[in-house]
C-alpha cells in the first residue's frame, strides 16, 4: 500500500492542458493569442480562467496572429511577463513580428503546437512550421511528452528573462499527438515556480521616468553588432538551458536529460537522432531492435533546436558507429533541416561518423514503432557520399 | 442505421461535388442554405458553372464552401480570400468571382483587405457568412461577436461588434445589402443582382451558428434561429435616407433570446446612384 508521502497527484491532461496549467503558474502578466488549431485549447482554457478571474493577467482577444504577436512585442516591451499560443500557418502569419521579438530581444515564451503548412489544408502534425522561425532569434525547445511540455513552460520563461539571454523562447509540442492527446500529468506546485522563476526584470521597458526608444535607426556597423551580441546571447543560453534543465529535474525528480536526452545504448552501432514525439516512438524502436541481433541500438533526442546542442551532438556521433536523422519536415532539393545541422557541425568538428537520413511523419503521417523498426534497417542501407 | 450517400439526391447535386459530401456543418447551420442560395443565385443571374465563376473562400466552416461546390474554386489561407481574388480578377478578368468566407475570415484577420478591396471597387461579389463567431475551432469571440455574449474566449463580455453594412458604406462598396438565411426565397435574386454589379458587392448574409455560439447566446436549435431571425428581420425604408445611420443599420442582439433587431434589404446598389 502506498504511504501518503508517496501518493503522487497525477493528472490526466493533454499537452495543452500541461501547457496551459504551467503558463498559469509561471504568472505571466499578458496574454494576446488568436484561435488556430490544434493550438485553440490552450489560450482556451487561459482566457476561461482569466475570464472567471481566477488568472490574474490581461488577456487580449486580438484579430489576428500578427496582432497577437504585436501585441507580445509591446507588452514585454512594456515590461509585462509575455505569453502566447499559436501553430502553423498562425505562425507564419506572424512571422514578421516573431523575427521583431527575436531582434529587438524582447523575452517572452510562445508555445508552437506544431502542424504541417498549407497546401493542402492538413492540420496534423509535423515540423515546417518550427524550422520557419529557427533564425528568427529565439530559443526553441521540442517536448516529446505532456509531462515534459508542463516542465518546460517555466524554464523557458527563466530562461528568456535571463539578463545573461534575453531572447523570446518557444516551446514545442506535435500537434495532436500531445496537444489533444490525454496522458499523465504530475502538475508542478505554485510553490515550486515560484521559487524557480523569479519576477520578470526587464533590462530595458518603455517606462517615461527613464526613457528609452526601441527599433530606431541603427547604421550597418552598430546592426553589425546587435546581431553579434545577439549570436552570443544565444550560445551562453546553452549554459543556463541546461542549468534550467537540471535544476527542474532536481526539484522534480524527473530527470529528462539536458539538452539531448541518451537512451539505450550509448555507445551504439547505430544511434537514432530525433526532435519531439517520434522520439519517444523511437525508444520503443530501439529495444526491439537491440533483440534481432542485428548490432546494437541507442538514441539521442534532442530538446532544444535553438541554440543547437553542438556539444551533445558531437559526443553522440563520437559514442555511434553510425547516425541516422529523423527530420520531420523537408527542405525542397537540400536536405533535410536537421540532418543537414548535424552534418555541417560534425564537418567542422572533423568527425566522419556517416549521417543518414529519415524524412517522415509528415503531415500527421502515422509513425508507430513498428514501421520505425523497418525504416531504420532500410535507412542502414543508404550510401553516405 | 448507415446511410448510403451515394442513393441519395439532392436537389443541386451537379453543382456539389458529391466525393466531398456529406459537409461538416453541424446540423442546424445556415451554411448549407446559404451555399444553396449562392447557386440558385449564379444560375438565375445565368452564369455557366463551368466556364464563368470562380469561388474562392478563406479558413473557416465558411471556407469549406469553395470545396463543395462543382466550381473552381480556391481555399487560400486564414484572412486572405480578399487578395487572392483581386488576383484572380485581375488575372482573368473575364471570371466571375465570388467570395464566400465568415465574419472572422473577413474581417478580423482579413479586415485590412475588405476595406481596401472595397474602396478600390475591384469587380467581384462577396458574400459574409456572419454568424458572430469562429466555428472551427469551437466557437471564440470574433469581430461580429455581440456584447455581453459568451464564448470560450469572453466570458459575458465582448467588444462591440462591427456592423459590417456600415463598415462597407463606408469603405466605398458599391453595391451593400443584408439578409438572413431565413430569407431563402429573397436570397438568390439578390446574389444575382449582386453578381450582375459591376463593381464590388457586398452581401452581409446573418447566419446563425446555433451548435456553439447558439446555445450559449439565446438560439439553441436550427428551428429556433430560422424563427428568430424571420420576426427580428425589419425591412429597411430607403424612401427616408435616415436608414444609412448606424444606429439604423445595426443588428441588436439579446443573449437571452437571440437576435431581437436585424435591419435587411439593400443599402446601395448601381440603381439607386444620385439618389444621395
Amino acid at each position: 500500500m502506498l504511504t501518503e508521502e508517496k501518493t503522487k497527484n497525477i493528472k490526466i491532461w493533454t499537452g495543452n492542458d500541461a501547457v496551459a496549467n504551467a503558463v498559469r503558474l509561471s504568472r505571466p502578466e499578458v496574454i494576446a493569442a488568436y484561435p488556430i488549431t490544434p493550438s485553440t485549447p490552450i489560450i482556451k482554457t487561459i482566457s476561461n480562467w482569466a475570464a472567471k478571474g481566477e488568472m490574474d493577467v490581461e488577456y487580449i482577444s486580438v484579430e489576428s496572429e500578427h496582432a497577437a504577436m504585436a501585441g507580445c512585442v509591446g507588452a514585454s516591451a512594456a515590461g509585462g511577463r509575455t505569453f502566447t499560443a499559436t501553430a502553423s500557418q498562425g505562425l507564419l502569419y506572424m512571422m514578421e513580428m516573431v523575427y521583431m521579438a527575436g531582434f529587438t530581444r524582447l523575452p517572452m515564451t510562445m508555445a508552437v503546437v506544431n502542424r504541417s503548412l498549407f497546401a493542402g489544408w492538413n492540420i496534423w502534425v509535423d515540423h515546417h512550421d518550427m524550422y520557419s522561425m529557427r533564425d528568427a532569434g529565439w530559443i526553441q525547445i521540442i517536448a516529446k511528452n505532456n509531462q515534459e511540455a508542463h516542465d518546460m513552460i517555466p524554464v523557458s520563461f527563466k530562461v528568456s528573462e535571463n539578463h545573461d539571454v534575453y531572447v523570446p523562447s518557444a516551446v514545442n509540442i506535435d500537434g495532436f499527438i500531445l496537444s489533444h492527446v490525454a496522458g499523465q500529468v504530475e502538475p508542478l506546485s505554485q510553490k515550486l515556480v515560484d521559487d524557480f522563476l523569479p519576477a520578470f526584470d526587464p533590462i530595458f521597458k518603455l517606462d517615461p521616468a527613464d526613457p528609452v526608444s526601441f527599433g530606431s535607426l541603427t547604421l550597418p556597423g552598430r546592426y553589425a553588432k546587435l546581431r553579434q551580441d545577439h549570436l552570443e546571447s544565444m550560445d551562453r543560453a546553452r549554459k543556463h538551458l541546461r542549468e534550467g534543465f537540471e535544476e527542474m529535474s532536481e526539484l522534480t525528480g524527473r530527470n529528462w536529460g539536458s539538452l539531448v536526452e541518451i537512451y539505450g545504448e550509448e555507445n551504439a552501432d547505430v544511434g537514432i537522432i530525433s526532435l519531439g514525439t517520434i522520439a519517444e516512438e523511437t525508444e520503443e524502436a530501439v529495444d526491439i531492435l537491440n533483440t534481432m541481433g542485428i548490432g546494437s541500438f541507442g538514441a539521442t533526442r534532442l530538446r532544444s533546436f535553438r541554440p543547437f546542442p553542438f556539444e551533445e551532438v558531437v559526443d553522440a556521433a563520437r559514442r555511434y558507429g553510425q547516425i541516422i536523422v529523423i527530420d520531420r519536415a523537408y527542405s525542397m532539393g537540400a536536405n533535410a533541416p536537421l540532418v543537414t545541422e548535424i552534418r555541417n557541425h560534425l564537418q567542422k568538428a572533423n568527425i566522419s561518423t556517416p549521417v543518414k537520413s529519415l524524412i517522415t511523419g509528415v503531415g500527421g503521417q502515422e509513425v508507430p514503432y513498428t514501421l520505425l523498426v523497418k525504416m531504420f534497417q532500410e535507412v542502414m542501407k543508404q550510401e553516405v557520399a | 442505421m448507415t446511410i448510403d450517400f451515394t442513393k441519395l439526391h439532392h436537389n443541386f447535386e451537379t453543382s456539389l461535388t458529391s466525393k466531398m459530401l456529406p459537409t461538416i456543418w453541424c446540423s442546424g447551420c445556415s451554411l448549407g442554405s446559404n451555399l444553396q442560395s449562392i447557386i440558385r443565385g449564379a444560375k438565375q443571374a445565368g452564369y455557366d458553372f463551368d466556364h464563368d465563376i470562380v469561388m474562392i473562400s478563406g479558413i473557416g466552416c465558411t471556407g469549406r464552401a469553395s470545396g463543395y461546390v462543382n466550381i473552381d474554386g480556391f481555399h487560400t489561407t486564414h484572412g486572405r480570400a480578399l487578395p487572392f481574388a483581386t488576383g484572380v480578377k485581375n488575372g482573368n478578368p473575364d471570371l466571375e468571382v465570388i467570395v464566400f468566407s465568415g465574419d472572422g475570415d473577413l474581417f478580423a484577420i482579413g479586415g485590412n483587405h475588405f476595406i481596401h478591396t472595397a474602396r478600390r471597387g475591384t469587380d467581384m461579389t462577396v458574400i459574409c457568412n456572419n454568424n458572430s463567431t469562429y466555428g472551427l475551432t469551437g466557437g471564440q469571440a470574433s469581430a461580429t461577436s455581440f456584447e455581453d455574449t459568451v464564448t470560450p474566449t469572453t466570458i459575458g463580455k465582448n467588444d462591440k461588434p462591427f456592423n459590417l453594412v456600415d463598415l462597407a458604406l463606408g469603405a466605398g462598396a458599391t453595391f451593400v445589402a443584408r439578409y438572413t438565411t431565413a430569407q431563402y426565397n429573397t436570397l438568390p435574386r439578390v446574389i444575382a443582382q449582386a453578381m450582375r454589379h459591376d463593381g464590388f458587392a457586398f452581401i452581409d448574409l446573418v447566419s446563425g451558428c446555433p451548435a456553439i455560439y447558439g446555445k450559449r447566446n439565446g438560439y439553441p436549435t436550427g428551428e429556433y434561429m430560422i424563427k428568430n431571425f424571420k420576426e427580428a428581420s425589419v425591412e429597411i425604408d430607403t424612401s427616408d435616407p435616415s436608414y444609412l445611420l448606424s444606429e439604423n443599420t445595426a443588428i441588436e442582439f439579446d443573449r437571452k433570446v437571440g437576435y431581437t433587431k436585424i435591419p435587411i434589404g439593400i443599402f446601395r446598389s448601381s440603381t439607386m446612384e444620385g439618389k444621395f
